[in-house]
């Protein structure tokens, strides 16, 4: 059934990706082609792929724009790698019309049962963040699986656990884990950093959290100084005070 | 979004056809037209296959139509699957409608009762078809009242428009049904211009709500170097280059030409070949207008993930 769990997931995994810490260099979306190219959605397909005009399936696409850069204000760039969120209140769940679209109770991992798909591509009008993708080749619809067979995969290191791009991450700006607990490293990042969802205008109640730019050293030199601000301490305090008589 | 022919020809063929049993089923009851049971064997036959085409049309959107007898199964929750039920469950009664004109059956209940069970279910089929595309949050153009409301009035117009061409053709007086079916196009237009002014509101979100960034956005890098399925569905921007010319188009042909060669039809009176080279005139004109105003319905339309390529695109008109 494409109706939603009635009771909410006892577990919300998903992912928490710091803006902060994003580089934008694109591992996580590379990893994630890979992993998922073999994995259990495989293949995540390509067409064209080693001439003009490809086109393919990718899960996860790096954004990066320019904010804040208006007269007066400080410009800077933004790297916003977006992937599915794990919605609550998936949309792309309930619009499904053969079922292959569902939400797993045990976890809150949306998930595809591609032999069910027909490739009508309604889900992916329905998500209004373009999670999901028409694979060209299979005709089938993909879309992240928190990579489900890794984060629940026995064969693999326990520390191999979690999904590849986060695992592929080389600032540590992705993080997994159960949004529901909040006890969980994930939670907490969130409670401290004011961690935000996207879009929450479309009720989607995404599980996905995205952690904001942490006010820079210049702006924050910048308030210190407007604000008189000469707390020194020990050597300096003293020689401050000696100057100053 | 990408108007898909498929997709356009599904909803506006359909659309015509289940219109078409609600006008009939309504000028039997309340406009007492009594029609010979060949000619109301045409009419059935007439709805049975417009919305046949059209369903079939739905299919070739599909990347994998084997699997479609699947879409029956998530009525509980889906449009889209309520809509394919609905669409079958109405070929039941129309088919019972058909035998009986077919036939000869006099029995007037039973014919009574299949016309309004046929009506009922075309009325649900038609809102289904809407709900599919007013449900969507993510589409803000279509996601109001007015879509469904539009989407039957469309159905009425142009399957007032077929009813006027069967009847005109096999002869019979239609000036009885010109003045509601010219009625219903006015309405049609009227809440259609009203549509038109509205749609192009800015929805809910933003490219800061989208991201939560602040201040002005402009996308820098963009995340692929070649087309992607996004940009393709929802990327499509023609639309809005030449929607006033095609909106002005789709007026002249589908309101004023309609209008016009009714209202000649009613004053040159008696049926005949005039009549009914006049209707079928209005009801070229009625359908070609709908299929344009179906192609903006879809070309027009903004997809929220959009915010995350604004301006990425402005300037390219080839998508």
């Amino acid at each position: 059934m494409t109706s939603l769990p009635n009771t909410p997931p006892e577990k919300r995994l998903g992912l928490v990706i710091d803006l902060d810490a994003c580089v934008g260099c694109h591992a996580c979306a590379v990893a994630c082609k890979e992993w998922n190219t073999g994995g259990i959605v495989a293949p995540l397909s390509d067409k064209n792929p080693y001439q003009a005009e490809q086109t393919g399936a990718w899960l996860n696409r790096i954004h990066g724009f320019e904010a804040a850069a208006g007269e007066g204000e400080i410009g800077r760039t933004a790297y916003f790698p977006k992937s599915c969120l794990h919605c609550e209140d998936a949309p792309c769940v309930t619009v499904c019309p053969t079922g292959a679209s569902y939400k797993r109770p045990e976890d809150g991992i949306v998930l595809v049962n591609e032999d069910a798909c027909m490739g009508c591509g309604l889900c992916a009008w329905a998500c209004p963040y373009g999670a999901r993708e028409m694979d060209p080749l299979e005709g089938v619809m993909k879309k992240c699986t928190l990579c489900v067979d890794r984060i629940y995969n026995e064969t693999l290191d326990p520390a191999d656990r979690e999904p590849a791009c986060v695992a592929a991450c080389p600032t540590s700006a992705r993080h997994f884990g159960d949004l529901a607990d909040p006890q969980s490293a994930v939670s907490k990042m969130v409670a401290a950093r004011s961690g935000y969802d996207l879009m929450p205008e479309q009720a989607c109640r995404p599980t996905n959290k995205y952690l904001p730019v942490r006010k820079k050293q210049l702006e924050r030199m910048t308030e210190q100084l407007a604000a008189g601000d000469t707390t020194a301490e020990g050597f300096f305090s003293w020689l401050d005070r000696a100057l100053s008589s | 979004m990408h108007p898909a022919p498929s997709i356009i020809f599904f909803t506006v063929m359909a659309g015509a056809g289940y219109g078409l049993v609600i006008d009939f089923c309504l000028a039997v009851l309340f406009l007492d037209l009594v029609v010979e049971p060949v000619v109301g064997a045409i009419i059935v036959l007439a709805a049975l296959v417009f919305a046949a085409a059209g369903l079939s049309s739905s299919l070739l959107h599909l990347r994998r139509p084997s699997r479609a007898r699947l879409a029956l199964s998530q009525w509980r929750s889906s449009w889209l699957s309520r809509e394919g039920v609905s669409a079958l469950v109405t070929f039941i009664p129309l088919t019972a409608l058909l035998f009986c004109y077919g036939l000869g059956v006099e029995t007037p209940w039973l014919v009574q009762a299949a016309l309004i069970a046929s009506a009922i279910g075309a009325l649900v089929t038609i809102f289904c078809t809407a709900m599919i595309y007013a449900s969507l949050r993510s589409v803000p153009s279509w996601h109001q009242p007015l879509v469904p409301l539009l989407y039957l009035l469309f159905g009425l117009m142009a399957g007032g428009l077929i009813l006027m061409a069967i009847l005109a053709l096999s002869g019979m007086d239609i000036r009885t049904i010109i003045w509601p079916v010219i009625a219903v196009v006015l309405v049609t237009w009227v809440i259609k211009l009203f549509y038109w002014r509205g749609a192009a509101g800015a929805g809910l979100s933003s490219p800061q709500s989208a991201t939560g960034l602040a201040g002005n956005l402009r996308p820098l890098y963009p995340p692929h170097s070649e087309a992607n399925y996004l940009l393709d569905e929802m990327g499509f921007r023609v639309g809005r280059k030449h929607s006033v010319k095609l909106k002005r188009l789709a007026l002249i042909l589908g309101a004023a030409i309609p209008c016009l060669f009714l209202l000649l039809a009613q004053i040159l009176s008696s049926p005949g070949v005039i009549a009914s080279v006049l209707a079928i005139l209005a009801l070229l004109g009625g359908m070609i207008s709908i299929f344009i105003e179906r192609w903006l319905f879809f070309a027009e339309a903004k997809h929220t993930v959009m915010l995350y390529y604004e301006d990425a695109l402005a300037g390219s008109t080839s998508r």
